[in-house]
């Protein structure tokens, strides 16, 4: 027994001899919450912006640090790699640097266009950051970015993130954009960010998608085309098309659901065509054509109409992506890999790049419009001057 | 009625002094082997005497200076004196007069003291003693013992009566639905109260003595043909160790509990304890063995496995759904009271990454500002919430209210306002507090609240590898621990799925026809097979 109590002595006083080596109280550390990254002369110029936790606590968020006024301190240094820069801005610090919480990174054009892969490389080894971090481009200073102030959000990233999570444009975490860096044919793309004056402070506004090849940025998307590219890559979550009635009046329709398929086509041996299946469920939520929507007739027609607006955006993205950038940013690559992983190992992916901008692309939408609403027709429309037929519906009004 | 002993007459000096050389001798002989003095024991070996007077001087000597036994003589005739012994208040002295006194006076009465018993005084507890050490043993519990001149037997009656607690609701173990009684101080009241749900003859009462000094009644109680009668031995077996190693009283069966279980290096109790009839009577019916000690309402239950410190008897009488998910509750509160306090230093500490965003900042904001590392900060809190409990324990009622405000008031807001401590902690230490109190058992909501100290300390220097570390190391002690040769982890580890579906959830009695296995594999099935009620095939009109 004695000897137990001995031994048990001995292991406590093995706690105290760690003495906490790397025990960090939580208000000891400095919380970064974005970053960004622009070009320096020699190197890059490393901005990050660092919590006040009394401001940004909800709950606590009285006083001087309410929205619209910031909740950040911003520090910025330049150096050749982001480490070397860290350690500069860390100088200035009376806490520790803590990377684990940050949750945007911001590139500056500039930094971009000349190539990222040197400082996203302290993303794939630092042991904080997290790789589910956002990605963003801002054309312009990332520096003067990671300076705005939200107005309705108590932090940027909190901005950006939950702007980017509304899905209406591209969600790109570090994990993806590394893996894009990493494979011969797919190419990086993230979403654009700038911000927005409001009344009081700046918010984020996600708007277009930036292109990458290798991992230099070359050019922008627009907003349209990013919507193409959702479809393109069926990450597209919410979509609401206006359909003009040309007896007059429109339909709007919001999207329910949508599976996007794609689907290379060979022969003899041969990439022949890639077919781009995207069926789509929809529901009607706003009419003002007088058109009487009960009719399967005339809902078919509007479902044909919808098919046509959709292949459309679709139809326009892919040619900018062939003509303009000939970056393959939807995976087809990674979709004619799995179809015919022999021909792709062959010679294929080579000659990808080529390959992509040649390739013809047949989009192909099917849309279905399931519910219509409690009324057939508009309220305050006379019965006999309700369309009943696509035939009707079509004639212009006079 | 009746007269005390010291002024019964006293015998020869020389006899006297003698009786003291003997008592001398003996205590002298008891001292000098180093264990507590085995007075009826000797006593035992003493046959009483074939005239009254010399065992009267005899017992003068033993009670000396009780002020509380009596001894009544009188002569029913001219040949015979008798005399009877008993302690005042112990016994109903009304019943004495009317049933054994007064049949004598009126017969004549010889010195055979079973014609006696038989003919004249009958009465259904009532015996015939022969040694000094019966007699004495017996004055000593309650009995009246008659002393016949010229016989060497006396007559013991069972006329025990004294104030005792009513039956009254276990304050302990409260109940919404269920039987409001519970066990009182007086052993034969809890035999009954447990007779009574179980009206069987299989149903067992194994009497045994243990105290040197206070002969306290022990009742091992079990159903024969359930019960494994290994562990019925097992527990018989360990009691005579007791008895035999001698020791000189049991107060609580929380002595008896220390004696007897395997391990006293464990903060894990081995042997549930209740108040209640109904929870004894459910658990003899498992194949578990009661042991009920006089003088406490306390009846101890082995053997004991984990899994029942954490049933409350209401499971079993509310509908199963409900009392299925307070019970897989009650293992979520098991872990919170356990783990909390610990989590957040580990976390505030070590590992700030695995919080949310806004919670981090909310609890860095309230840690601003705080003078003490996560680690001293819940330390003091945690003991500072123990404090609170202990005293409020020990305090009558209406005080214990006023320590609660104090402790609410100053150690919650105060020391929040105060800047002393943050109040993410505050929330953790009542949550820990109230989720503690959620485990039905007292014993075993004790020990986890005692394992979260040298949990928080391992969190406090080594973070979440100390919590993991501390945890294996509960888990290779409940994995190791035993109780009568049942180990603690079952149903669990051995796995047994029939009897899992009294773990965490409660099975419907319909289909928890199995007993636990280990405790009842002697008579493993416990009811037929179609129990569970159906709507009958007509339709009501």
């Amino acid at each position: 027994m004695k000897r137990y109590i001995r031994l048990l002595s001995l292991l406590l006083l093995l706690l105290p001899l760690t003495g906490c080596w790397d025990r960090v109280e939580v208000n000891d550390v400095a919380i970064v919450d974005v970053v960004g990254i622009d070009k320096a002369p020699n190197g890059l110029l490393l901005t990050v912006s660092i919590v006040v936790p009394e401001l940004a606590a909800p709950g606590k968020g009285d006083g001087a640090g309410s929205k619209g006024e910031g909740a950040t301190v911003i520090f910025s240094a330049e150096g050749e790699t982001v480490m070397d820069a860290s350690m500069q801005i860390q100088e200035r610090l009376s806490r520790q640097l803590f990377w684990a919480h940050a949750r945007a990174l911001v590139l500056g054009e500039e930094y971009a266009r000349a190539g990222v892969r040197s400082a996203l490389d302290f993303w794939s080894r630092h042991r904080e950051p997290r790789l589910r971090m956002k990605v963003a481009v801002t054309p312009g200073s990332a520096r003067e970015f990671v300076q705005a102030k939200p107005a309705l959000e108590h932090l940027l990233s909190e901005a950006i993130r939950e702007t980017i999570n509304q899905r209406l444009q591209t969600d790109v975490t570090v994990k993806e954009f590394l893996g894009w860096l990493r494979s011969e044919t797919e190419e990086a793309f993230a979403p654009r960010v700038t911000t927005v004056r409001r009344s009081k402070g700046q918010d984020a506004l996600i708007s277009g998608t930036a292109l990458f090849r290798d991992d230099r940025l070359i050019g922008w998307l627009s907003d349209q085309q990013t919507r193409g590219l959702l479809w393109l890559r069926g990450e597209i979550r919410t979509s609401v098309a206006t359909i003009p009635i040309p007896a007059g009046g429109s339909v709007s329709v919001k999207l329910i659901r949508s599976r996007t398929q794609i689907k290379p086509e060979f022969q003899n041996g041969k990439l022949k065509r890639i077919r781009a299946i995207v069926a789509v469920e929809d529901d009607v939520y706003e009419s003002s054509a007088p058109i009487d929507l009960g009719k399967v007739e005339i809902v078919q027609t509007i479902q044909g109409m919808l098919a046509k607006e959709i292949k459309e955006r679709i139809t326009l993205t892919v040619e900018t992506l062939q003509k303009q950038f000939g970056v393959d940013v939807v995976e087809f690559g990674d979709a004619v890999y799995r179809a015919a992983p022999r021909l792709w190992e062959a010679g294929l992916k080579r000659r990808w790049a080529d390959e992509f901008r040649q390739v013809p692309v047949e989009v192909e939408v099917t849309a279905r419009v399931k519910r219509t609403g409690e009324l057939a027709a508009p309220l305050g429309i006379e019965e006999q001057r309700v369309k009943k037929s696509p035939k009707e519906m079509l004639q212009r009004k006079e | 009625m009746g007269a005390p002993l010291c002024i019964a007459k006293t015998g020869s000096g020389d006899h006297e002094r003698e009786i003291i050389a003997d008592w001398g001798d003996v205590s002298l002989a008891t001292n000098t082997r180093n264990a507590p003095d085995q007075i009826i024991e000797a006593l035992k070996q003493e046959a009483l005497q074939g005239a009254l007077q010399p065992n009267l001087d005899r017992l003068h000597q033993l009670f000396k200076d009780c002020s509380d036994v009596v001894g009544h003589q009188f002569a029913p005739n001219k040949e015979i004196r008798c005399c009877m012994l008993f302690i005042d208040g112990l016994v109903q002295k009304d019943l004495i007069a009317r049933d054994i006194i007064a049949p004598m006076l009126q017969t004549n009465v010889s010195s055979d003291v079973r014609q006696l018993l038989e003919e004249i005084t009958p009465m259904g507890d009532a015996k015939v003693i022969t040694t000094m050490g019966d007699v004495v043993l017996q004055v000593l519990s309650g009995d009246a013992v008659l002393l016949v001149d010229g016989a060497t037997e006396a007559i013991s009656y069972g006329v025990r009566h004294w104030e005792a607690r009513s039956v009254s609701e276990p304050s302990t173990e409260t109940v919404i639905r269920g039987p409001h009684e519970g066990f009182v101080e007086t052993l034969r009241f809890n035999t009954v109260l447990i007779r009574r749900k179980i009206r069987s003859p299989k149903l067992k009462m194994v009497h045994r003595t243990i105290g040197t000094l206070t002969q306290t009644s022990v009742v091992v109680s079990y159903i024969e043909g359930v019960a494994t009668p290994g562990v019925v031995q097992e527990v018989l077996d360990r009691l005579e160790r007791i008895e035999l190693d001698s020791i000189d009283g049991i107060l609580e069966s929380g002595y008896i509990e220390e004696l007897i279980e395997d391990s006293s290096f464990s903060p894990f109790p081995q042997a549930q304890y209740t108040e209640r009839p109904d929870v004894v009577a459910a658990n003899l019916l498992e194949g578990r063995v009661a042991i009920l000690v006089d003088g406490t309402p306390f009846v101890l239950i082995v053997p004991a496995v984990f899994a029942q410190f954490m049933q409350a008897s209401e499971d079993y009488y509310i509908r199963f759904m409900m009392s299925s998910a307070i019970r897989a509750l009650r293992y979520v509160f098991l872990f919170v009271a356990l783990l909390l306090p610990s989590l957040y230093v580990a976390i505030v500490t070590f590992h700030q990454e695995m919080l949310p965003t806004n919670l981090l900042l909310s609890v860095a904001a309230s840690r601003e500002g705080v003078p003490f590392p996560a680690f001293v900060e819940a330390m003091m809190m945690e003991i500072t919430f123990e404090i609170l409990r202990e005293s409020g324990i020990r305090l009558p009622k209406t005080i214990g209210q006023a320590v609660s405000i104090v402790g609410a008031l100053v150690i919650g807001e105060s020391a929040v306002r105060a800047g002393l401590v943050s109040a993410p902690l505050v929330i953790v230490v009542s949550v820990t507090g109230i989720s503690s109190f959620a485990i039905p058992r007292y014993n075993a909501a004790i020990a986890i609240r005692m394992l979260r100290f040298p949990l928080i300390f391992l969190a406090g220097f080594l973070g979440l590898f100390g919590i993991v570390a501390g945890l294996c190391g509960i888990l290779i002690h409940l994995c190791s621990l035993r109780s009568f040769g049942v180990p603690y982890l079952t149903p669990l580890a051995p796995l047994n799925w029939q009897v899992l579906r009294d773990v965490f959830i409660r099975a419907p009695h319909w289909w928890r026809r199995q007993r636990p296995r280990l405790v009842g594999q002697l008579n493993p099935i416990r009811s037929g097979k179609d129990l569970k009620p159906s709507p009958p095939p007509w339709r009501a009109p």
